[in-house]
């Protein structure tokens, strides 16, 4: 088990490097374009307004994705604040209060997603700035023990900031998936047929086939990139991050068992930010598989193996107490 | 040249002596602010705690010395100074306070009054926190008087006078924070 202060150091650095991977690619296209026009690398006399273009929506999307990412995945998961006539609401910042004590973070803020599939997630780009949603069948489904498991499973995402990762993945990939699917969706509906227009000027046509074709690729591999830059041991170690928090692996063990047992997916997750959650909110098979395609592709490790390792981490306590 | 090999030794013990300096002072500093942490906490329970009385009052006639015990346990524990004394009267705190919890159980109105049931909620957050807080604390300490006795920071702690920090202890076992959930959801 690596300790908290390398897995921050590695988020960092993954944040850091997936910035940079990000600008290069957009900044590429541009630049690709740009080349195209002019029929030569030589700038000489002449404006790369292309690559200009590029370079300013990969700044301000890196700008955006590390400020504003939070409120963007907020947003469009549509997540709510606590209302306190709900005694369930009260119990859940009462514990999210605890949790903050425990792992000696700052006090997150607090949301809600009115979903029945019980599934919680953080959010942020440092504990200071940081959030913790759960979905109100989370809320209804947990006894306070559980929740507290949970709650602190999320405290474990914020102090190793994964949290950064996870959202700047969010908001770069979601930005690449949406005009991917853009590129796919006019592929398909025959919307690159040139438009009489453009056939007139000439040359155009051609070069929007290129940036079509290169996202159409783009596509598949874009959940493989979410896949490999949150790798599935965070999740083993946000588990092991609870389990020290609330000195009790087997809280954790039995909420995961009630997540586990609930089996319609949550309604406005996305693949872009599935990989948030403390559960997959898409149930996909491959989650419970093991092995080398299942560790490249998938987000969430499988929750028996998780439950297993938290079993192991109570019966070990217990073990030592009764000495 | 064998000055110059001095001095990168020097260097390098002045630049050692500073970094584990600091680390002490990084610790202690810790340990302060997660000591303020637990004394919000505490605050917080001995707030709580009248507000609680005042809503079972009525109800429990027949339990007026439960509900001494615990207002009598929360002036003593308001009183203490030092963290020894601290710890042994916040612990009869808790106790006094799990006897007025478990007396609950024999008064259904108690447990169906909604106002009864929020105060219940935010006593036992309150217990909980404190008992993280505390957790939380405990580690610190832990880290900070380990850094102090273990050689070679064990020379710049003592050349810089740095004292042993106090465990908040828990009564009985400290594994098991105080059970005062009543069954709630």
């Amino acid at each position: 088990m690596t300790d908290i202060y390398s897995q921050q150091k590695r988020n960092r650095r993954i944040t850091i490097s997936l910035m940079l991977g990000f600008f290069i690619l957009v900044i590429g296209v541009g630049l690709s374009v740009d080349v195209y026009t002019y029929g030569s690398l030589d700038f000489t006399g002449r404006l790369p307004v292309a690559t200009i273009i590029a370079a300013a929506f990969a700044s301000f999307n890196g700008f955006a994705a590390y400020f504003y990412g939070s409120s963007m995945v907020l947003r469009s998961l549509g997540a709510e604040s606590l209302k306190f006539e709900d005694p369930n609401h009260k119990r859940f910042r009462n514990v999210v209060t605890e949790m903050a004590l425990a792992s000696g973070l700052p006090m997150p803020k607090v949301y809600v997603l009115d979903d029945p599939a019980p599934n919680a997630f953080a959010t942020g780009r440092n504990p200071e700035s940081s959030a913790v949603v759960a979905t109100q069948g989370l809320l209804e489904a947990m006894n306070r023990e559980e929740l507290q498991a949970v709650v602190a499973h999320e405290m474990g995402h914020i102090k190793s900031f994964d949290i950064l990762t996870m959202t700047v993945v969010t908001v770069l990939v979601g930005t690449v998936s949406i005009l991917s699917d853009w590129a796919v969706r006019t592929w398909r509906y025959g919307g690159i047929r040139p438009r009489r227009s453009m056939k007139d000027r000439g040359g155009i046509h051609p070069l929007i086939l290129f940036l079509i074709g290169f996202f159409v690729l783009l596509s598949p591999l874009f959940s493989r990139i979410i896949a490999m830059s949150v790798s599935r041991n965070r999740e083993y170690q946000a588990d092991a991050s609870a389990a020290e928090f609330t000195r009790n692996p087997l809280a954790l063990a039995s909420a995961l068992k009630k997540i586990a047992a609930h089996t319609s997916p949550l309604k406005k997750a996305r693949r872009a930010t599935a990989h948030l959650f403390i559960s997959d909110p898409l149930r996909r098979r491959l989650d419970d598989k093991e092995g080398f395609v299942a560790d490249v592709f998938s987000t969430h490790p499988p929750i028996e193996e998780r439950i297993r390792r938290l079993e192991a981490m109570g019966y070990l306590n217990n073990g030592a107490l009764g000495q | 040249m064998a000055g110059i090999i001095a001095l990168v030794i020097i260097g390098l013990v002045v630049i050692w002596a500073i970094l584990a300096y600091n680390g002490l002072v990084t610790l202690k500093n810790q340990a302060e602010n997660s000591w303020r942490q637990i004394d919000v906490q505490l605050k917080r329970r001995y707030d709580l705690i009248p507000n609680l009385v005042n809503a079972v009052k009525g109800a429990m006639e027949f339990e007026r010395d439960t509900l001494t015990r615990v207002m009598e346990a929360r002036a003593k524990a308001m009183g203490a100074q030092t963290v020894h004394d601290k710890s042994a009267a916040e612990s009869s705190l808790t106790r006094a306070l799990g006897g007025l919890l478990a007396v609950f159980e024999n008064y259904p109105d108690l447990k169906s009054s909604k106002n009864v049931l929020e105060l219940q909620e935010e006593l036992a957050s309150t217990e909980n926190r404190i008992s993280f807080a505390r957790q939380f604390y405990n580690d610190i300490v832990a880290a900070f008087n380990t850094r102090q006795s273990v050689f070679p920071t064990l020379i710049i702690a003592s050349l810089f006078g740095f004292k042993k920090a106090e465990y908040f202890q828990a009564e009985e076992a400290a594994a098991t924070p105080p059970k005062v959930d009543l069954g709630m959801k």
